[in-house]
């Protein structure tokens, strides 16, 4: 489903990204760790399509980002971790604008965007202007706007900034229900708990190099270490 | 059109919110506006009517004006157009957003054009149609002329800011834009150093009377007359309007819209192929090497400076360095006035009779001051605001408030008062004012850049909203209007007043001594001005010291 091949990426002469090769099934829950300034967002940006790779490709479904950017991006939704949103559009507003990008037919929109005000508690606040709303309630509204188009892939930085341990809960639920109904998770984050309790494959990097990639158990073989945290800070010291 | 729709939203939600919260901030600026247009409306319509009073020389100068004017909004229009086109194609966290989303690069081109465009052209179509109607009153032409140049005026706008478009990706995709810069840094100080050499600074061209200055200047006007560029079509297809010529009209008409259709659809191919690539190298830009210690930080270790004051006035100077849309705006503003000024003797100003040498004397304080109103406005009112969520970082630091205000204050008066006695001087030399009225001038530039930095900061700080992420965000509240209408009121007042009593004095009704009149009104104004700008200080500073970060 997503497939990086000899990607790299380098800011005038410094590479944040070195050769990074990686497979990532459908409906895997895929967790990116490393320490700060690893190129955990640029791998991401790429994804998106924000940024162009100085080399390698960028796949997804099979298909180059940047060659056929306008279908892929019907496909993948992106969570970053301080996301953009209108300051002066209600939520309704911003949730139906999302929705009429992706081509959504009016009432399915609608019946989506009540059913996940709903689940994520803020149907009060539809018509709240978006600037009036608390960061917790506002990181809401972005994973609504994914989950209304219906997402194939998700990209998710940093998934629970600032959010409440009721929304934290909620939104662990979500994406193991969306990887069970097939949609493949990649997220990059530094709570390394959240890694181990959600991921299928865990990938570790490292300036710009993957250094580790499997599940827990074979993290486990590669360092004789009981816990994750012990894995990673084995790995990334310097 | 969901973009289009959405904006309508922005607006009518911002509206709405501000009606709620107080309708007077909807009513208050809605009639300042209002205001201004009448007021521009009256300014042009007197002006037109004095050239065409003047006879025949005048209304050959009129008629040209009409070009000139074209060409000057054209060139401006391209200018401006060309920085918000870069701002919000490049560097805006919309685009970053759009990019995510399943959106054809032509599709957020297109988008982003227009909304360049209108950001571009509102304020040149607050003063167009004033001009226009002015100028059908004084030509006496029937009302059909100025509701039909807005057919040409249409496509003009669109013409222009196409091209500003057109080269802010041209450049980024093309040239090295921090190459560019230095480039273009060390090309102003040639072309400053050939102007300050060509015009033989200080020393008067006395041979040149002021009778021939006009007739002189006539010739000069040719350059805006050119009949392959769009400016001229305009010009030339409302003036065709005007001598009902209506055949040549529609050949304008049709030239200026069959080329802005031409250069519409050529969006959609700049945006799916350069896109992109400028987008990254935008992107790039901001990725900045490490800054090495600099010059400045060596030039405040050796002042006798508090070691905090040290620190607030260097981080204020470095985040206003690094930011170049705030100093390329001082440096546009300031630097044509600066050119204008030196330039007067090439214009024959000093050689002309006292009373209109007394009266653009006080044009070009009014000029200069109208500027710091505006800057000060834009930057030094939204100051406190954008200190924003780092605030926690000052309020926190053992330095009391006062001391964090003071020097807001001082690091914004020091400097404009400097730029602005440094340019009304040359102002000054250049139209050989001298005696009493140079001291009484630099004195008045020293009290209106203190009253104006005062009410910045003082209602800066009284208006601080710390929510606020951008410059425009903070100043288009109801702070920042009345921030720019107390700002124009008191410089208006106060040149009004001390060109007023030279105005008297020169034409012999002012029947006491000008000394004595001088000093006496400048006492009590500049006693008024201080203790206004102090009452608003200590307004700002108390309410400051009440806010919750």
């Amino acid at each position: 489903m997503i497939e990086a091949i000899n990607l790299s990426k380098r800011f005038d002469s410094k590479w944040v990204l070195k050769d990074l090769n990686l497979k990532i099934k459908k409906g895997e829950f895929y967790c990116f760790l490393g320490p700060n300034g690893a190129g955990k967002t640029t791998t991401l940006k790429i994804f998106t399509g924000l940024i162009k790779p100085t080399s390698g490709r960028a796949l997804i479904e099979g298909k180059d980002i940047f060659l056929y950017p306008t279908q892929v991006k019907k496909i993948i939704g992106y969570i970053p971790d301080f996301p953009f949103l209108y300051e002066a559009l209600t939520v309704r507003e911003f949730l139906e604008f999302v929705g009429e990008i992706f081509d959504i037919e009016k009432k399915v929109l609608n019946k989506r965007i009540e059913y996940y005000l709903e689940i994520f508690n803020i149907k009060d606040k539809q018509d709240f202007l978006i600037k009036e709303l608390s960061h917790g309630t506002k990181q809401r509204v972005v994973y609504i706007s994914n989950f209304i188009h219906t997402p194939k892939v998700l990209f998710i930085d940093e998934p629970l900034v600032g959010l409440d341990p009721y929304t934290i809960n909620l939104v662990k639920k979500l994406l193991k229900e969306q990887t069970k109904k097939g949609v493949t998770i990649f997220m990059c984050t530094h709570i390394l708990n959240i890694a181990e309790e959600l991921a299928d494959r865990i990938g570790i990097l490292d300036e710009g190099r993957l250094i580790a990639q499997g599940n827990i158990d074979e993290l486990r073989k590669l360092v004789p270490a009981q816990k994750l945290e012990e894995i990673f800070l084995k790995l990334t010291e310097k | 059109m969901i973009f289009f729709k959405t904006r309508f939203l922005f607006f009518k939600n911002k509206l709405k919110r501000k009606w709620q919260n107080n309708p007077l901030k909807v009513i208050l600026p809605f009639l300042f506006i209002m205001f201004s247009i009448w007021g521009f409306y009256r300014l042009c319509l007197e002006g037109l009517n004095f050239l065409n009073n003047l006879g025949g020389l005048g209304s050959v100068i009129l008629g040209k004006l009409f070009y000139i004017f074209f060409l000057t909004v054209f060139v401006m229009l391209i200018i401006s157009s060309a920085i918000l086109s870069y701002i919000s194609l490049f560097r805006s966290p919309e685009s970053e957003f759009f990019l995510t989303l399943p959106l054809k690069y032509e599709e957020i081109s297109f988008n982003k054009y227009f909304e360049s465009m209108i950001l571009a052209s509102w304020a040149f179509l607050f003063i167009m149609p004033p001009l226009i109607l002015a100028y059908s009153k004084t030509q006496s032409l029937s009302i059909y002329v100025p509701v039909l140049s807005v057919l040409y005026l249409v496509p003009f706008v669109l013409i222009s800011c196409f091209t500003g478009f057109f080269l802010s990706i041209l450049i980024l995709r093309y040239f090295n834009l921090r190459k560019l810069g230095k480039i273009l840094f060390f090309i102003g100080i040639g072309v400053l150093l050939f102007i300050l050499i060509k015009v033989k600074f200080f020393s008067s061209p006395s041979s040149q009377k002021s009778s021939l200055f006009l007739s002189k200047l006539v010739p000069y006007f040719k350059f805006s007359k050119i009949p392959l560029l769009p400016f001229y079509w305009t010009a030339e297809g409302i003036k065709c309007l005007e001598s009902k010529e209506f055949l040549r009209a529609c050949v304008f008409l049709s030239n200026l819209w069959s080329l802005s259709f031409l250069l519409l659809s050529f969006i959609s191919n700049l945006g799916k192929r350069f896109y992109l690539d400028c987008f990254q190298k935008a992107s790039q830009l901001s990725y900045r090497k490490k800054f090495q210690r600099s010059f400045l930080d060596n030039f405040f270790d050796r002042l006798a400076l508090p070691r905090y004051f040290k620190a607030f006035i260097l981080k204020d100077i470095k985040l206003f360095i690094r930011d170049p849309l705030q100093w390329s705006q001082f440096l546009i503003f300031f630097g044509l006035l600066f050119v204008y000024f030196v330039n007067i003797r090439e214009f024959s100003y000093h050689l002309l009779g006292d009373i209109w040498k007394n009266l653009i004397v006080f044009l070009n304080v009014f000029s200069v001051f109208c500027i710091l109103a505006s800057l000060g406005t834009r930057y030094v009112f939204p100051q406190m605001s954008l200190e924003g969520m780092n605030f926690w970082i000052l309020s926190l630091a053992p330095v009391s408030i006062k001391k964090i205000f003071l020097e807001k204050f001082i690091i914004s008066f020091l400097p404009s008062f400097l730029i602005s006695f440094f340019l009304i001087s040359i102002s000054n030399i250049m139209l050989e004012v001298k005696g009493i009225k140079f001291f009484i001038i630099s004195f008045v530039v020293l009290i209106v850049c203190f009253t104006i930095m005062s009410i910045c900061t003082g209602l800066g700080a009284y208006f601080a909203d710390f929510t606020k992420k951008h410059h425009l965000e903070v100043v288009s509240g109801f702070g920042g209007i009345l921030t720019l209408i107390l700002n124009v009121g008191y410089l208006t007042f106060s040149v009004i007043l001390f060109a007023g009593i030279f105005h008297c004095y020169l034409i012999g009704k002012l029947k006491i001594d000008l000394k004595k009149i001088l000093f006496i009104t400048f006492g009590i104004w500049a006693i008024l001005s201080i203790l206004f700008s102090i009452s608003l200080l200590i307004l700002g500073y108390n309410a400051l010291k009440k806010k919750e970060f």
